[in-house]
């Protein structure tokens, strides 16, 4: 695995009850990119998710992130570590309003520790403040700043997907991982998501997507792996994957 | 009269109780059937001192609550990784536990036969006074834990607490210890029984194991849902209505002939348990506010 | 010393006989339903008082008012699940959890106020117990621990051999699955309070007959049965037998060095080691991080 690399996982085997969900699968992510994850249902890529953010543990191969192996690292430490996921399906904070729940996100907050929480008034205030800021342009930007004060369980499917990446998003990531983000959002909302994607990415961040939608994501994409039956297929540029053979074979063209 | 005071008294200790265990169960999704053990810890230290060794109230209640807190921290540590399912009865089997050591640990605690002598509060007031006095200091102590329990509901702690109730992995994934923050609310709200078993035992003036059931977490549970865990009123509400149908129905039998004491007593618990099922089944969110709903994990189909 | 240890090496496996037909029932609730069901000792008092009842008050002979006593503790499990359990089907385990807390203590009670607080006792014959090799063992206990250990072979070939035991199985492991394969939940979960409760009053009239009868007979083992399942892991209704014998000979072999009051603290002691180093119990499924 080359120097620069951001994060590797290395022959990561996982089986459930009987069946071999990951086969000895090895990815790389550089840093500064955005790397796709493709491939049919069932192959095993939320499975990868959970091993790399540390929801599940890998029955054999190794983590390795900013060059240091993580691989028994409990699930929130790696979050710490700037490994920030969205889930497949939405796991909103159903009581909490949409505003709530992107302020869970914020890290280091004074008003969550014990006993400050009950007289550090003025930090307290301050730091909501400055979070609630934050939290609003995240919310303009995504197009839930109207729906603001409303019971996250209560929104419409596709709001619920768009909160989950502000939420992800306000926990300030080095690595997004993000698990079908164009799900049950509408087309218009999904392409500035991809261009927003693309803007964190040139700004830095390092971005691991699994979509469906391989228009969308090809274009954004510098790098693609793609996960069948467990194993990956083929690897490469967007252009590369699309013209292997195999992948038309097993993928595409099915 | 004094009957009277002691209903407010109890009714009391009840609403501290059900605030603690709403703290628990209400904000934050723990369920801690366990809850008197914590109740009895207090209630034992604060005797144990007061009696056995002469400690002057305060420094008892104190240390009543520390060590409620000290032997929660463990046992929170232990069960709350476990979680939801085997919760409930790991902290019930504690809480059999703590009633096993009460009753057996006689140099300690006089066993069954129960510490006697216990003093009220302000008793140099003469025993009029003390009485009043004591529960105005009740009273006092439970604003003060509806204080302390508001504030922390309000607080972004709070928001970290309902969110992990309402979800968990998804806590973990933006990077919060979510076993640390339960632990630390399952230990504040044993510190909360812990005082309200000391404040007990210092009003009814003896104590003794049988005192500290299960039926005390039960009823517990019964004003919390009574009055809707998860508000702030609710435990409250619920604490005074339990309590005037437990104390309200010991006079009952003045008017019913037909049944026999043991029977009376009998009947009072059918029909807690028969309410309890009842309130669940229709009124889940009781008089004022909304049961925690988890997800079922059962059945969650992931592909 | 080594009869010592043999002695309550078999006191511990007769116990782990009784505690293991209801530790079986209470995991086969949890999986199944996914609760634990705090109710269950009402189960096994019911059954004791009416199988009591029937041999003394109606005079019946032995094996009929043991007929009688589980026939009254289907008949209840079954009342249990149709006009409460099932009502709150879908809802989270808290409140059925919570339902079988409500149902225990007017049962418990309810015991009381027909019965009475006294202890009873089944009219039997004392006996003296019977050498075999090291041990003295009472007839009546090797008659129990064949008994239990005769149910729980019952099960498990129920469990294999027949057709509403697989179903049982099926919608233990994946309700919605079995559903859309056409079973329906409605028959197999009668069936399987049916079977629970049989088992739970089968021990309860054990107990009674070995020991006395008392209101609280069923929840003063509750716990133990719970532990045992705990410890066998809950997921594992044979685990949870397995589990029961395990804590019977622990606890009763640990009195030997440890008062004999703690005898529920050292089975306690045992699961919390255990679930310490395994969270997922002795024969659970692994747990998701």
């Amino acid at each position: 695995m080359s120097a620069g690399s951001l994060l590797t996982a290395e022959s990561i085997e996982k089986s459930y009850v009987g069946s071999r969900v990951l086969k000895g699968v090895s990815i790389e992510l550089q840093p500064g990119r955005i790397t796709a994850l493709i491939g049919p249902n069932g192959a095993g890529k939320t499975t990868l998710f959970d091993v790399i953010t540390g929801f599940v543990r890998a029955d054999a191969g190794r983590i390795v992130y900013q060059g240091r192996e993580i691989t028994s690292l409990a699930a929130y430490r790696r979050a710490r570590l700037g490994i920030v996921k969205t889930f497949q399906i939405p796991h909103e904070f159903g009581e909490l309003t949409v505003e709530e729940n992107i302020l869970v996100a914020a890290a280091g907050q004074v008003g969550e520790r014990f006993p400050s929480a009950l007289w550090a008034m003025g930090a307290i205030r301050r730091q909501e403040a400055a979070n609630r800021e934050r939290a609003g342009e995240l919310m303009e930007f995504l197009g839930l700043h109207a729906n603001r004060a409303m019971r996250s369980e209560m929104l419409p499917a596709g709001d619920k997907k768009l909160l989950e990446l502000a939420r992800a998003l306000m926990a300030d990531p080095t690595l997004l991982m993000l698990d079908e983000p164009l799900a049950g959002v509408p087309a218009g909302v999904g392409s500035r998501i991809m261009e927003h994607l693309t803007q964190l990415r040139d700004r830095g961040m390092t971005l691991l997507v699994v979509e469906h939608n391989l228009e969308a994501v090809m274009r954004i994409a510098d790098w693609v792996y793609v996960l069948v039956d467990g194993e990956l297929l083929a690897a490469g540029s967007p252009a590369q994957v699309q013209a292997d053979e195999r992948v038309q074979r097993a993928y595409l063209g099915a | 009269m004094s009957y009277l005071y002691t209903v407010v008294a109890f009714a009391s200790i009840y609403a501290m109780l059900a605030i603690g265990l709403n703290l628990q169960m209400g904000l934050t999704g723990i369920v801690n059937f366990g809850y008197v053990a914590f109740v009895a810890i207090g209630a034992y230290t604060s005797a144990i001192l007061t009696v056995g060794h002469g400690w002057p109230l305060v420094p008892a209640w104190i240390a009543a609550i520390a060590l409620a807190c000290a032997v929660s921290y463990p046992l929170g540590l232990l069960t709350i990784r476990l979680g939801g399912d085997y919760l409930a009865v790991v902290t019930l089997g504690f809480s059999e536990l703590v009633a096993l050591f009460i009753l057996n640990e006689r140099w300690l605690t006089r066993g069954a036969i129960g510490i006697v002598g216990i003093r009220k509060p302000f008793a140099a007031f003469g025993p009029a006074a003390s009485t009043e006095l004591s529960l105005l200091l009740i009273i006092a102590l439970t604003a003060l834990t509806t204080l302390l329990a508001w504030r922390i509901a309000k607080s972004p702690l709070g928001r970290l607490l309902r969110a992990i109730q309402a979800n968990e992995a998804a806590v973990q994934a933006l990077g919060k210890n979510t076993v640390s923050y339960k632990v630390l609310i399952f230990v504040i709200g044993s510190g909360i029984a812990g005082l309200a078993g000391a404040l007990y035992a210092h009003w009814i003036q003896y104590i003794s194991p049988e005192q500290f059931s299960p039926d005390v977490t039960f009823n517990t549970f019964i004003a919390l849902i009574l009055g809707g865990a998860g508000s702030l009123l609710g435990p409250i509400v619920g604490a005074a209505v339990l309590m005037l149908f437990l104390q309200g129905s010991v006079v009952l039998p003045d008017y019913v002939h037909f049944l026999n004491a043991d029977q009376m007593a009998a009947l009072r618990f059918m029909i807690i348990g028969l309410v309890l099922v009842l309130l669940i089944t229709f009124r889940p969110n009781g008089i004022m506010g909304r049961l925690p709903e988890r997800a079922a994990r059962k059945d969650e189909v992931t592909p | 010393m080594l009869t010592i240890l043999a002695q309550h090496a078999v006191d511990g496996i007769v116990l782990g006989a009784i505690l293991a037909l209801p530790a079986l029932g209470l995991a086969l609730i949890w999986r199944v339903q996914g609760f634990p069901h705090l109710a269950h000792g009402s189960l096994m008092t019911v059954a004791a008082y009416l199988a009591w009842a029937a041999a003394t008050a109606w005079q019946l002979p032995l094996p009929i008012a043991i007929a009688v006593g589980l026939a009254s503790a289907m008949a209840l499990g079954v009342a249990m699940h149709l006009a409460v359990y099932r009502r709150l089907a879908g809802r989270p385990m808290l409140s059925l959890f919570i339902a079988s807390v409500g149902l225990e203590l007017f049962l418990r009670y309810g015991v009381v106020f027909v019965f009475g607080s006294d202890f009873q006792t089944f009219p039997l014959p004392a006996e003296r117990g019977m050498r075999l090799g090291l041990v003295v063992v009472r007839p009546l206990d090797l008659l129990l621990a064949i008994v239990a250990l005769a149910a729980l072979a019952g099960v498990w070939w129920m469990f294999r051999g027949t057709q509403v035991g697989r179903r049982m199985r099926a919608i233990a492991d994946n309700a919605s699955l079995a559903r859309v394969c056409g079973i329906s939940p409605n028959q197999v979960l009668i069936a399987m309070w049916l079977l629970v409760s049989l088992l739970a009053g089968a021990s309860g009239i054990l107990l009674g007959i070995r020991d006395v009868i008392s209101p609280t007979l069923g929840w003063d083992v509750l716990l133990l049965a719970f532990a045992a399942a705990i410890l066998g892991g809950i997921t594992n209704p044979f685990g949870a037998a397995i589990g029961a014998f395990l804590m019977g000979l622990v606890s009763q072999i640990g009195i030997i060095w440890l008062p004999g009051s703690y005898e529920e603290g050292i089975a306690f002691g045992l699961i919390a080691i255990v679930l310490m180093l395994r969270p997922r119990g002795l024969f659970g499924e692994s747990v998701r991080a």
